[in-house]
C-alpha cells in the first residue's frame, strides 16, 4: 500500500516535469532519449495510478466516506489517462520534430564589419545563441538579414532581443516568413525598393499528417499573426497570411511596405 | 431462515451471486431463496446469469399456470403486486376454468396502474436507515406517516398483531410483517387516490432548514453553479477535445457561436451541479444561498437522481440555455414556484428544496453571493475576451 502511495507520489512529480515541456518542440529541444524517458515513466504513473485505484476501491467499505477519496482518486486517474492518450496520440509528431529539430539548418553570425553582422540562411535553433554569443564580446549595431524564414519562436527571440537592445535590421535581397519578424523587430528597419518580402501560414516541420501536426500548423499561424501584428503589420496582410498555404507565399517589396509605414528608411 | 455456512461463504465471497440473493429476496417469493440455496450448495461456482435465468424461469412459469392467457396475466399482476386473493383466484379458476367471470378481477388492472410498492420493506428493524428499498424506503415511509418506529406505522397503518397467529390488516392473515405493510400501504394509496408524491406530508422543516419557495435565492445559486461549474465543465471538455483532436479542437472553439458556447456551458454547468447536489444536496451556489435538495427524510438524491434532476432544470427551466428561451422558462418556472410552492423537476422526483432561515449570516452570505456572481460574470467575460 505504502509502496504504491509513494510510487504515486514520486509519478505526480514526473508528470508535472512533464507538464511543462510542451514547449519541447519550441526552446527547451529535449533529445529523443530523454522524451521517451518521460513518456515512459509517465505511462509507468499511470499504470500505478489505475493499480492504485483498484487497490482502494476493492478496501473501500460501501456506503461509507472511504468512498469519496476513491471516487477522486478515480477522477485524478482519469486526468491522467487523457494525458496519456493525449501524449500517444502526440507521440509520433513529436519524436519526429525531435529528430528534426536535432538536424535542423540554422543561419549563423556573419561579421560585416565591427559592430554589424549578417544573417543568411535558415533561421534555427542555434541561430539566436551565435547572435547572443557575439554579442558576449561585441557591440551590435545593426543586422542585415537574407533568409527564407524558419523557427518562428527564435525568430521572436531574436526579435525581442533587437527591440530591447535598440539594434537596427537591414534587408537588401529577400526575407520570408519567420525573417520578417526579425526585420520589424530592428529599432529602423532599412531596406530595398525591390527587396522581397514574403508572407504565408505557419507550419509545423513535421511532415506527419494527423490532427497533432494540423494543430501545430494553426498555432504557428496564430504565433506568427500575433508577432506581426505586434509588429505593426496591418490588416490587410495578416489577411493575406491567413489565405496563402505554407508552402506558396505572397510577396510585398520594399516600396509597399514602406507605403505601409513598416520601413523606417528606403533605398532605391 | 438461517443461511448453510457453505452459502453463506459463496455469498461474501461472490458479489454478483449477492446482488442476486438481494434481487430475488425483494422481487421473488421466499420458496426462490430457497432455490437459490439449494442451488448454491449443490454448485458454489454456477455462473450468476446461468441461475439468474434458471430461478426467474421457473418464476414465469409459475406465474403462467393457465392455459387461457387472460387469466395468466391476471393471476401473473395478482402475484407480483402481492395481492393476497392471488391463490383464491388460482384455485377458482382451476375450480371452474373458462366459466370463471375474469372481469371481477379486471377492477383491479386499474388500480394496478396506480400501485406504488414499497419494496423489501425491513419491517422488523426499528431503525431508520438509508438503504434504498426501491421506490419507496423504511425512512420515507415513516416520514410519509409521521412515525419514528414500526409500531406507530402498524397502528397508523391498522395492522394488528395476534399471538402465534401472525399480522392482519382489514381480515387478512399475514405471516410476514413487509408484506402486511405493502399491502396495507398499497391499499391506503388507492383507497386515497393519490401518487406518491402527493402523499408527502407537508414538510415545513427539514433539519432545521425551512420548506417554503425562495426564488430569487435559487436564482442566485443557480446563476453560481451554471458560471463555476459551466467554467469548470467546459475546460475539462475543452482539455479532452485538445488532448484527443486538437486541431479540429481549434477549428471548433475558434468558430464557436456565442450563443451554442451558452449552450454547451449551460448543459456541463448542470451536468456537473448534478453530481455535487446529488452527492450532497449542496453545491457552492447553493450553500451560500442557504439552498439545500433533498429527499423528504432530509437525505441527498443521489449522484444519478441528481444528474437527472439538474438535466430537467436545463431542458425545462433553462430551455438548453438558449438565450431569450431560457428567459421565458425562467419566469414560468418562477410563476409556478411562487404558486404550487415547487418546480415541476423537484415535484416529479420527490425531491424537497429547503432553505437556511432568514438571519444575519444568510444576509451577509446573499451579500457575498451577489458579489461572487459580478465576479464570476467580469471572469468570464475576461476570459471569453481573450479567447476571442
Amino acid at each position: 500500500m505504502k509502496a504504491i502511495v509513494y510510487l504515486y507520489i514520486i509519478g505526480c512529480f514526473i508528470s508535472l516535469i512533464h507538464w511543462i515541456p510542451d514547449l519541447h518542440t519550441q526552446v527547451d529541444y529535449l533529445i529523443t532519449e530523454e522524451f521517451l524517458l518521460l513518456y515512459f515513466l509517465e505511462a509507468i504513473l499511470v499504470l500505478s495510478s489505475i493499480a492504485g485505484w483498484l487497490f482502494l476501491k476493492g478496501r473501500a467499505k460501501p456506503l461509507s466516506n472511504e468512498k469519496l477519496p476513491v471516487a477522486l482518486i478515480f477522477f485524478i486517474v482519469l486526468i491522467q489517462t487523457v494525458i496519456l492518450v493525449k501524449d500517444t496520440l502526440r507521440l509520433p509528431t513529436e519524436l519526429d520534430i525531435i529528430s528534426k529539430i536535432e538536424n535542423y539548418p540554422s543561419a549563423l553570425v556573419e561579421v560585416i564589419k565591427p559592430g554589424y553582422i549578417k544573417l543568411s540562411g535558415t533561421i534555427g535553433p542555434k541561430t539566436f545563441s551565435s547572435i547572443k554569443q557575439y554579442a558576449n564580446e561585441n557591440i551590435i549595431n545593426g543586422l542585415l538579414i537574407n533568409s527564407g524564414g524558419g523557427l518562428i519562436d527564435q525568430a521572436n527571440l531574436i526579435g525581442k532581443y533587437l527591440k530591447s537592445n535598440g539594434i537596427d535590421t537591414y534587408v537588401f535581397d529577400h526575407c520570408e516568413s519567420a525573417c520578417v519578424i526579425i526585420a520589424l523587430s530592428g529599432k529602423t528597419l532599412t531596406a530595398k525598393s525591390y527587396a522581397q518580402f514574403g508572407f504565408h501560414q505557419g507550419k509545423s516541420i513535421s511532415n506527419f499528417e494527423n490532427q497533432y501536426t494540423e494543430f501545430i500548423d494553426l498555432e504557428a499561424t496564430k504565433d506568427l499573426k500575433l508577432s506581426l501584428s505586434r509588429l505593426g503589420v496591418p490588416k490587410a496582410i495578416l489577411e493575406a497570411v491567413d489565405s496563402t498555404a505554407s508552402d506558396s507565399m505572397v510577396y510585398y517589396n520594399g516600396r509597399e511596405l514602406h507605403q505601409l509605414g513598416l520601413i523606417d528608411n528606403l533605398q532605391e | 431462515m438461517p443461511l448453510d455456512p457453505k452459502v453463506a461463504v459463496v455469498l461474501k465471497y461472490r458479489p454478483e451471486l449477492q446482488a442476486l440473493f438481494e434481487k430475488i429476496n425483494s422481487e421473488l417469493p421466499e420458496e426462490y431463496l430457497e432455490k437459490l440455496y439449494s442451488q448454491l450448495q449443490a454448485n458454489p461456482k454456477v455462473s450468476a446469469d446461468e441461475l439468474k435465468q434458471l430461478i426467474y424461469s421457473q418464476y414465469d412459469l409459475e406465474l403462467s399456470p393457465f392455459d387461457n392467457d387472460k387469466a395468466n396475466e391476471i393471476y401473473r399482476r395478482l402475484k407480483k403486486t402481492k395481492d393476497p386473493r392471488a391463490e383464491e383466484f388460482k384455485d377458482a379458476f382451476e375450480l371452474l376454468g373458462d366459466t370463471l367471470d375474469l372481469n371481477q378481477f379486471e377492477s383491479y388492472k386499474q388500480q394496478e396502474s396506480k400501485e406504488f410498492s414499497v419494496e423489501s420493506f425491513s419491517a422488523t428493524d426499528e431503525i431508520v436507515d438509508t438503504t434504498e428499498l426501491g421506490p419507496i424506503n423504511k425512512a420515507e415511509l415513516f416520514d410519509i406517516y409521521s412515525v419514528t418506529n414500526t409500531n406507530d406505522l402498524m397502528t397508523t397503518l391498522g395492522i394488528t398483531y395476534e399471538d402465534g397467529r401472525g399480522y392482519f390488516y382489514k381480515n387478512n392473515l399475514f405471516s410476514d410483517l413487509d408484506e402486511a405493510i405493502r399491502v396495507a400501504y398499497n391499499n391506503n394509496r388507492m383507497i386515497d387516490n393519490t401518487t406518491p408524491n402527493e402523499t408527502q406530508p407537508n414538510i415545513t422543516n427539514i433539519n432545521g432548514w425551512e420548506v417554503s419557495p425562495t426564488p430569487w435565492r435559487r436564482y442566485g445559486a443557480r446563476i453560481i453553479d451554471l458560471l463555476s461549474n459551466g467554467l469548470i465543465g467546459g475546460i475539462l471538455l475543452g482539455a479532452i477535445f485538445y488532448a484527443l483532436a486538437p486541431a479540429s479542437a481549434e477549428r471548433f472553439y475558434a468558430n464557436l457561436n456565442p450563443a451554442l458556447d451558452m449552450i454547451i456551458t449551460a448543459f456541463t454547468g448542470c451536468l456537473i451541479t448534478g453530481c455535487i447536489i446529488g452527492f450532497s444536496g449542496l453545491s457552492v451556489g447553493k450553500w451560500i444561498f442557504g439552498i439545500k435538495v433533498t429527499k423528504t427524510n432530509g437525505k441527498p438524491i443521489g449522484v444519478v437522481n441528481g444528474i437527472k434532476r439538474d438535466l430537467g432544470v436545463y431542458v425545462k427551466g433553462l430551455a438548453l440555455g438558449i438565450p431569450l428561451f431560457s428567459l421565458i422558462t425562467m419566469i414560468i418556472a418562477y410563476t409556478n414556484l411562487n404558486k404550487e410552492g415547487t418546480t415541476s423537476w423537484d415535484k416529479n422526483g420527490g425531491y424537497v428544496v429547503s432553505h437556511r432561515p432568514n438571519n444575519g449570516k444568510q444576509y451577509l452570505l446573499n451579500a457575498i453571493g451577489i458579489a461572487l456572481i459580478i465576479f464570476l460574470i467580469g471572469f468570464t467575460r475576461l476570459l471569453a475576451h481573450m479567447s476571442y
